[in-house]
């Protein structure tokens, strides 16, 4: 979490209840393959939750924080307060 | 890793601030959703009570309710892109009370209708819910 990818991938999907991986994709302006490789990072660690499924013919990556990752970004985001308030 | 300076940390907190912003990116499309429903549910009443004692005034309204779901709910799930985390609750909220209105009315038509002047209002507030759940999306 603390690589400035997967934190931006995290602070997406915090406010969040899901998100369409191309969402994400467009929105940190990463490639395909980074954003794989940093969800599947953050998804070995528990802290992001992948799931496929198909709208029409069209298949559809979800990611969405577990409650492990959001509680994991809450302890991230005190410990940066803490810092800028030092 | 190395430590972070305060200002590097103010700036972190910044972008948390703006990247949870974005998850309000397609909430014009959950009040759609939740409004139209609700105002589709009210419609349905209204025609399926118009149409009492009529069969097939009966099954054209279910029809074309069933229709104008099913385009609603595609519509939907074909652009949606991000869900709020407070989507869920009030679409379920919103949608949910409109439904229990409309099955109310369903009942109330048959066996008790109480003639236009009371029925048509009660018509309207069978999507009040939805509306509200969709004001209260667009407005957060």
């Amino acid at each position: 979490m603390h690589a400035p990818v997967r934190f931006s991938i995290v602070a997406t999907l915090a406010g969040a209840e899901n998100a369409e991986f191309s969402f994400v994709r467009d929105t940190i302006e990463v490639s395909d393959s980074v954003l794989s490789k940093q969800v599947s990072t953050l998804e070995a660690a528990g802290y992001v939750r992948v799931k496929k499924g198909y709208v029409g013919k069209r298949p559809r990556t979800w990611l969405s924080l577990t409650p492990s990752g959001r509680a994991a970004f809450e302890r991230h985001l005190e410990a940066l307060r803490e810092i800028a308030n030092s | 890793m190395d430590p972070i300076t305060p200002e590097e940390a103010r700036e972190q907190l910044m972008e948390a601030t703006d990247r949870a912003a974005v998850s309000r990116s397609d909430a014009a499309i959950g009040a759609t959703l939740t409004g139209g429903l609700g105002v589709l549910l009210a419609a349905t009443l209204t025609a399926v009570t118009l149409w009492r004692g009529n069969a097939v005034g009966l099954i054209v309204s279910m029809g074309v309710y069933m229709v104008a779901l099913a385009l609603l709910m595609w519509w939907q799930f074909s652009r949606y892109r991000i869900h709020d985390r407070n989507w869920r609750r009030q679409y379920f909220w919103g949608f949910g009370l409109s439904v229990v209105l409309y099955s109310v009315g369903i009942f109330w038509e048959a066996f008790a209708f109480p003639g236009w002047a009371v029925f048509a209002p009660y018509c309207v507030l069978v999507a009040v819910p939805g509306l509200v759940a969709a004001a209260r999306m667009l407005r957060k």
